[in-house]
């Protein structure tokens, strides 16, 4: 069982975990409000749109799964338990998909403001869109490891 | 993608066995073709050429070899009466040599019969040298001197990937250092202007630039384009290869006038045939363009061809993943993933849904090129 599964079997802390990117593999952009993620050791890459795409913000942000349910709540109109549910249902995926690590408990009560996210639309269940087209080539083709990142040494320097 | 799926294993970083070996390899090559080049000074072929607007001097030890290398970018070789305007060092060199041509072996290099053999990829520690060892070739980049060395056993029993898209991980390794970012897509244009089509395989990229191109549109790519920011807002797209790889059977039905020209796949994934495009379009293959929109195609069960807006992030989201996860060396994660959004951000996205009319597609593209350039 991973940690954030673990934990979530707690009702007592689970609310109040964060998540952080695995920046080693994966990589993601926000796009005019739709959030694409890709996980370039596995070739398989999301999407998420909706609440899905603020929730993944509020969480991106350092935001606790409580603290991001009770924004969405608030915003949408929706029930926050059921809400907290549900981020925490994303939490998971995210986590068992390797695009995001268990950074520990949040310590800060403070809710995160409301303004600095668009809201559009009515509230669907935040769900990540997985597409594995890339994932079957990659099988038979992996990345190279190790180069991607390697910095070019100019001439002059050797 | 079919094309594109060399099998390959890697390994690199932290083995100083592996950081030893990929420099003395590099330098067993060099020596050796320097050795035969002194030996065999007529039988040397050299040419240079423009990749992505950086001069590059080719020279290889092999007639067929040389022939071999030259035919997929032929549309980049700059004439003798240019390179007087060109920066007089090249930034890359890439030596070759073919042991079948001229009798001279490589410590080390052996040439496989079996040429679906699994190819090799090692590189340096601190990723200066890079190795690809493949069943007729083996390969040697030093990205800080700029130079690739290479031995081929037997021009005659190359790929069909090699064929088209010769030191194609080198290359776009080498791209990729000097800010070229390779983009799996197609490109066609004119009068400079040019439209981008970015996709899956099987979504069109090819139907969409050989029929344009036979419509008289320039022919930059159908399946990568090397992406360079202008450092004004816009970007290029530059022509890497005139190689284009069709279906044998889609070849027949929608571009018949290629057939005589294709050089078949020999290997079981080789399901694609080869056509050299420099030969045959030599006044419609441009090296460059300004990339004015970005067009996605995707095939629709019906006759006309539409073109409907598309959003940023559809455009991203077809580009990104084959451009960013696919490609040999290409995992540039979340710089990639920046360049593209920056790109795609900055021009017009369409849809593109191609029709059973052939003849509509390139006047869609048209329309397209029309209504950005207005």
């Amino acid at each position: 069982m991973n940690p954030l599964t673990q934990a979530v079997t707690d009702a007592a802390i689970s609310s109040t975990h964060r998540i952080e990117l695995n920046s080693a593999d994966v990589a993601a952009k926000d796009i005019d409000g739709e959030i694409l993620v890709m996980n370039v050791a596995n070739g398989m890459y999301y999407s998420l749109d909706g609440a899905g795409a603020v929730a993944w913000r509020l969480l991106a942000a350092g935001h606790s799964l409580l603290q991001t349910a009770d924004v969405l709540a608030s915003a949408y109109g929706v029930d926050p338990a059921a809400t907290l549910d549900e981020v925490t249902d994303l939490a998971i995926q995210l986590v068992d998909e390797g695009l995001v690590a268990v950074s520990g408990a949040s310590t800060s009560t403070e809710a995160p403001a409301l303004a600095a996210f668009d809201v559009d639309g009515p509230y669907t269940v935040p769900r990540l869109n997985s597409y594995s087209d890339m994932a079957d080539l990659l099988a038979l083709d992996p990345p190279m490891p190790g180069l991607a990142e390697t910095t070019f040494i100019p001439s002059e320097e050797v | 993608m079919a094309q594109t799926t060399v099998r390959r294993s890697a390994s690199t970083g932290g083995d100083p066995l592996f950081s030893e070996r990929a420099a003395q390899v590099f330098g067993r090559l060099r020596y050796t073709f320097e050795t035969g080049l002194e030996s065999n000074a007529s039988a040397a072929f050299e040419g240079t050429y423009s990749l992505a607007g950086r001069l590059v001097r080719i020279r290889v030890l092999g007639s067929e070899l040389a022939r071999c290398v030259h035919r997929p970018i032929a549309h980049l070789a700059v004439a003798a009466g240019d390179e007087g305007r060109a920066p007089t060092q090249p930034e890359l060199t890439i030596d070759l040599w073919d042991e079948s041509a001229i009798g001279l072996a490589c410590a080390g290099c052996v040439a496989h019969d079996d040429l679906t053999i699994q190819s090799q990829v090692t590189a340096s520690h601190e990723g200066r040298f890079v190795v690809e060892e493949r069943a007729q070739l083996v390969s040697a980049f030093d990205r800080a001197a700029g130079r690739i060395v290479g031995w081929v056993g037997d021009a005659r029993r190359l790929t069909r990937y090699e064929l088209g898209r010769p030191l194609h991980s080198h290359l776009l390794l080498w791209h990729r250092d000097r800010g070229v970012q390779a983009v799996h897509s197609g490109l066609v244009a004119k009068d400079g202007h040019g439209v981008l089509f970015g996709g899956p395989g099987g979504s069109g990229k090819s139907t969409v630039s050989l029929t344009s191109l036979g419509a008289g549109l320039d022919y930059l790519a159908d399946d990568y384009v090397g992406l360079e920011s202008d450092g004004e807002g816009g970007f290029r797209g530059y022509s890497l290869y005139s190689s284009t790889a069709v279906d044998p059977t889609h070849m027949r039905r929608c571009f018949p006038h290629l057939v005589e020209h294709e050089i078949p796949g020999v290997l079981p994934h080789e399901d694609k045939s080869l056509v050299l495009l420099a030969e045959l379009f030599p006044a419609q293959l441009p090296p460059v363009a300004q990339i004015r929109a970005v067009a996605l195609p995707r095939v629709v069960d019906r006759e006309r061809t539409i073109v409907r807006p598309a959003t940023t992030f559809d455009a991203v989201l077809r580009l990104a993943p084959s451009s960013l996860m696919a490609l040999p060396h290409s995992n540039s994660g979340a710089s990639g993933l920046d360049v593209l959004t920056e790109f795609v951000s900055a021009v017009p996205t369409f849809w593109l849904e191609l029709g059973r009319d052939l003849r509509q597609i390139p006047m869609a593209v048209e329309s397209i090129l029309a209504e950005v350039s207005a």
